[in-house]
């Protein structure tokens, strides 16, 4: 049977994407829950009386980031990388416009937005869609496409049997139906290979092939997003590829948590953690060796071995990250706000520099709530009062900064520096994202008209080409500036920086600090 | 002229010196024509801010504090243009000393006639806007060597001269600028013990109550000091003060790059191998070993390290600005920790220009034009932080991470910093009453203590520092993994 799940959407269980299945329960939904009630006092622990003002968990932020307009704020831009699990679980929450807009701001174009199955089939064979009329319609109004993320059956359907099958994708072509052309993207369901599904592979298959085909029928159009893995779980993976028609989908999703662990290191301690000791489901019990190699790779070795999988079946599809982040609580596994927005961007960027992975949708937009101790509350770009972190900076700047263009290669792709191109046809400008994993490195960059470097929360430093075109240029020679010979040696950090210059320049890794 | 000598000597600290001694230089300067420059914050922008931080207004502010331990070199003096805004800036940032150089050529522009004039109402104007200053008494003279003994004899005259005009408004003098080599003193190490024995004597003689400032190395130069301190009277200076410049290494990293490169690679490149044992230290292993040859000669006088930086150019040995906010604050903490280091005066509160590719123009915690780089705010919040406090303990130091608890003897009150060199780290805290997380940048967070349940607070570590505030003791302990063993 589905877990029970309570009103107002799944997001007691998904707050934390696989974090909740787990580790978080009734009692800190009860606890978010209290603390969106805005000017509420939270319940004590015992949920009797209220604790004092000064008792209440709290955080303050004093670092604002003036964000110049975005030139694509108002645009609907498919190919856009930048998505968000939007968290809108309530379609009647009065700040929905605000949320949104704050969304565009960041530069956001892409939300993926639960269609909750069980709060649209209230009554068995009724489709109520219309609360997502108003939503699909504000997500527009703000420049974003979205995708629906079908899931959570009402009590009345069981997904695992044939006869649930059957209701699921009856509810799917509604939806699809209801709003082609306006959402063209479909995700069947979340996590199946974990505690939001409590079947087992062969029943996640089944029901995505089926699902798949009713999709693709009520829209030809319609882009199937299927997996949708919490982890890059290849075990799972495998199993299910075997049994689906390889056409009955067409993007794949997964969910590579990995906190503390950074996205270049060759461990990951999540996956150690949360899949190998503790099982996943009831089916990957015994399942996963000891030395399950995705615990010794990187995010980019996880992928590429997704990839290779993929491979085995047909054409790899477009892999989209649906779900990310390294939720910053004052706990086990939490990261510090300010790390966070450092890794969100590293791994935006190695993502796209594998060429495979296609869109990220980091989890999520707006914290659950103010206790700085919860895994599922600490999960946001902004408070639950809508007020920015550092990560919510970060994704406005690396939105504005990338936005428009395309990745065209990777300078440097490890162990220690990555420089990552992408290039703006339209300026004849390419910008080089880098960064190193050591707490220090250099990467000496091409000088031909000009340098501008970005750092993540957009200041910018220029650095001319002070001589004409094909002379060396004219200023002071020295070790102490940067070489005369139309280069410039950028400082890099664990801080990914922007380095902005003409078409073609070039980046060469200097790993120690001399010349 | 005289700006731009000073400028291009001072800015790099032991490179500056280094560079010029090598004669190098092809500097604009020298091929300019000699016409007026626009003062250097008036140069045109060439960075610039999106972010900005909400500082509160600083309890200190107003106050002299002599105990404290935030200082800056001024970089400035009684002509500066903008020397207000300077202050004002520093005095938002928690600065509570500065390190001022009284340039001899300045102020004994004529033989014999100190010209002092000027520096009164600076001094006071300092005062006033909560600064102390240290004099850093240097420079070549037009008229004098201080390398002979008429040289010394007219040094130590000039020493009299400021110590008796400013007692009671400045008592720190400092004996010359990094003199163990390059280009701030040609002489050698004799000459230079000479100078400080007799300069230390006219100083104590003339006020009492003056401290004196000696040796003032360029690097933590252990080998130099040793030399210099069998030569020189116990008592003839009363503090220790160095310059351990190591960009673009960490303070806590057993590798300094930048002792490597100049220190061995440069000024000593004829009798030193690459294998020089404190070139492998760590900043505070430097520190120790400095001290433990201080104390072979006599009682350890305080150090206080009267340059230090990570300069932010695009360049070779050049910091992040985010980075350079880290690393400053880390380094302050460490130094306080070691419990040998008394104060600290970066170099410098603003660039002394606006190439953004030259070392010796990104030296400051602000741009040329007094906007604030992240390392100002992050000085800014240190010192609100720890302002009033004293170091209390080191619940964990090293090697890879850092809890260093500050208690304020008034209150009781504790804060402790964190951090760790690895990309991440956690730090099991006890939750007496609530703690409040702070990063460098002011931003907080709080975590109530659970009435029913004695629970720690874990909390993540980065190479960027938190502090902690709560009631009690803030005990705390390194947790070794990120969370299943918590």
């Amino acid at each position: 049977m589905q877990r029970e799940q309570p009103q107002g959407g799944s997001q007691a269980h998904k707050l934390a994407g696989t974090h909740s299945a787990q580790r978080y329960g009734r009692r800190e939904f009860t606890q978010r829950m209290a603390a969106l009630g805005a000017g509420a006092l939270l319940p004590d622990a015992a949920g009797g009386q209220p604790s004092p003002a000064e008792d209440r968990p709290r955080a303050i932020s004093r670092f604002r980031v003036q964000l110049p307009p975005h030139r694509y704020a108002a645009q609907m831009l498919p190919d856009s990388p930048f998505g968000i699990n939007t968290q809108i679980f309530r379609l009647d929450a009065p700040d929905i416009d605000r949320h949104l807009a704050m969304m565009q701001q960041a530069g956001v174009k892409w939300g993926r937005q639960d269609f909750t199955w069980r709060q649209i089939e209230t009554e068995k064979g009724r489709y109520n869609l219309d609360p997502y009329e108003r939503i699909v319609a504000a997500y527009h109004k703000h420049g974003l496409h979205l995708f629906g993320n079908l899931a959570y059956n009402p009590k009345f359907h069981d997904p695992r049997t044939p006869e649930g099958v059957e209701a699921y994708c009856r509810f799917a072509r509604a939806a699809v139906e209801r709003f082609r052309g306006r959402v063209d993207h479909w995700q069947i369901w979340n996590e199946p290979n974990g505690g939001f599904w409590n079947g087992t592979p062969e029943e996640y298959a089944r029901m995505a092939a089926a699902a798949g085909r009713a999709i693709h029928e009520a829209n030809p159009n319609a882009k199937v997003l299927a997996l949708n893995m919490a982890f890059c779980d290849l075990l799972w993976a495998q199993t299910v590829l075997k049994l689906i028609p390889y056409d009955s989908f067409d993007i794949v999703c997964y969910h590579p948590y990995r906190n503390p662990s950074t996205p270049e290191e060759s461990f990951d301690w999540w996956t150690l953690d949360r899949y190998q000791k503790v099982a996943l489901s009831p089916w990957h019990k015994g399942r996963v060796p000891p030395d399950y190699p995705p615990i010794r790779q990187s995010f980019v070795e996880q992928t590429r071995d997704l990839v290779r999988l993929l491979e085995t079946y047909g054409r790899p599809k477009p892999l989209w990250i649906t779900e990310m982040t390294w939720n910053a609580l004052l706990a086990a596994y939490g990261t510090p706000e300010l790390r966070q927005a450092d890794l969100m961007v590293r791994l935006y960027i190695l993502a796209l520099g594998t060429g495979h992975v296609h869109k990220i949708f980091p989890w999520g937009f707006r914290d659950g709530g103010v206790d700085q101790q919860s895994g599922s509350q600490m999960v946001g770009m902004v408070s639950s009062d809508l007020t920015p972190h550092y990560w919510y900076y970060a994704h406005a700047w690396m939105a504005r900064m990338l936005e428009g263009k395309r990745w065209i290669r990777n300078e440097e792709w490890g162990p220690r520096i990555w420089a990552v191109v992408f290039r703006d046809d339209e300026a004849g400008e390419d910008t080089v994202v880098a960064w190193t994993t050591d707490a220090c490195a250099y990467l000496r960059v091409t000088n031909q008209r000009g340098v501008r470097l970005y750092d993540l929360f957009g200041t910018r430093r220029e650095i001319p080409y002070l001589g004409r075109p094909g002379e060396p240029p004219d200023i002071e020679l020295s070790r102490w500036t940067s070489s005369p010979l139309g280069t410039v040696t950028v400082p890099l950090s664990r801080s990914p920086v922007y380095i902005v210059g003409a078409s073609e320049m070039r980046a060469v890794a200097r790993p120690n600090p001399g010349e | 002229m005289a700006t731009t000598n000073f400028s291009r000597r001072k800015l790099l600290g032991a490179a500056g010196a280094l560079w010029t001694a090598k004669g190098a230089w092809r500097g604009a300067a020298a091929q300019a024509p000699a016409q007026a420059k626009p003062p250097v914050h008036e140069l045109p922008a060439t960075a610039w801010n999106s972010f900005e931080i909400e500082l509160p207004p600083h309890r200190y502010a107003a106050d002299l504090l002599p105990d404290s331990a935030f200082g800056i070199n001024m970089a400035m003096g009684p002509a500066t243009s903008n020397r207000e805004d300077r202050l004002k800036a520093m005095q938002q940032a928690g600065i509570k000393w500065g390190r001022q150089s009284m340039s001899w050529r300045m102020v004994e522009a004529e033989k014999g006639r100190y010209d002092l004039e000027p520096w009164d109402g600076y001094v006071d104007l300092c005062r006033k806007y909560g600064i102390l200053l240290v004099g850093n008494l240097t420079g070549q003279s037009s008229w004098h060597d201080p390398r002979t003994p008429e040289g010394v004899e007219a040094y130590c005259n000039l020493a009299r001269a400021l110590v008796r005009r400013f007692r009671g408004r400045i008592q720190h003098w400092q004996i010359w600028n990094e003199p163990n080599g390059g280009s701030f003193w040609t002489g050698t190490a004799e000459q230079y013990a000479r100078l400080l024995t007799a300069a230390g004597r006219a100083i104590h003689e003339t006020d009492p109550q003056a401290k004196v400032l000696g040796l003032n190395m360029a690097f933590c130069d252990v080998p130099w000091a040793e030399r210099l301190l069998k030569q020189v009277p116990q008592d003839c200076f009363d503090i220790l003060c160095f310059h351990p410049y190591r960009p673009p290494s960490v303070p806590e990293e057993r590798y300094d790059w930048w002792m490597i490169d100049q220190y061995v690679g440069n000024w000593h490149r004829e009798e030193l191998s690459e294998n020089h044992p404190l070139a492998y230290m760590s900043f505070l292993e430097q520190t120790r070993e400095l001290a433990r040859v201080v104390e072979r000669f006599g009682p350890r006088k305080p150090f206080w390290i009267t340059e230090i930086n990570w300069n932010t150019p695009a360049c070779p040995f050049g910091t992040q600005e985010l980075r350079q906010s880290d690393l400053l604050a880390r380094f302050y903490v460490l130094a306080l920790a070691s419990g040998l280091v008394e104060k600290v005066f970066p170099w410098t509160l603003a660039d002394t220009g606006n190439r953004q590719y030259d070392m010796a123009h990104m030296v400051g915690l602000m741009r040329h034009n007094l906007v604030p780089k992240y390392a100002y705010y992050a000085h800014a919040w240190m010192a609100r932080m720890l302002e009033g406090n004293r170091w209390e303990r080191n619940d964990v130091f090293g090697p890879d991470v850092y809890s260093v608890v500050f208690r304020d003897p008034s209150s009781g009150q504790r804060v402790l910093v964190a951090w760790t060199t690895r990309p991440y780290a956690y730090l099991r805290l006890h939750n007496e009453g609530g703690l409040t997380v702070c990063d460098v940048y002011g931003s907080e967070r709080f975590v109530p203590r659970d009435p029913k349940v004695d629970r720690p607070v874990i909390a993540p570590l980065s190479e960027s520092p938190v502090f902690v505030t709560g009631p009690g003791e803030l005990r705390s302990q390194e947790v070794p993994n990120p969370g299943m063993q918590t």
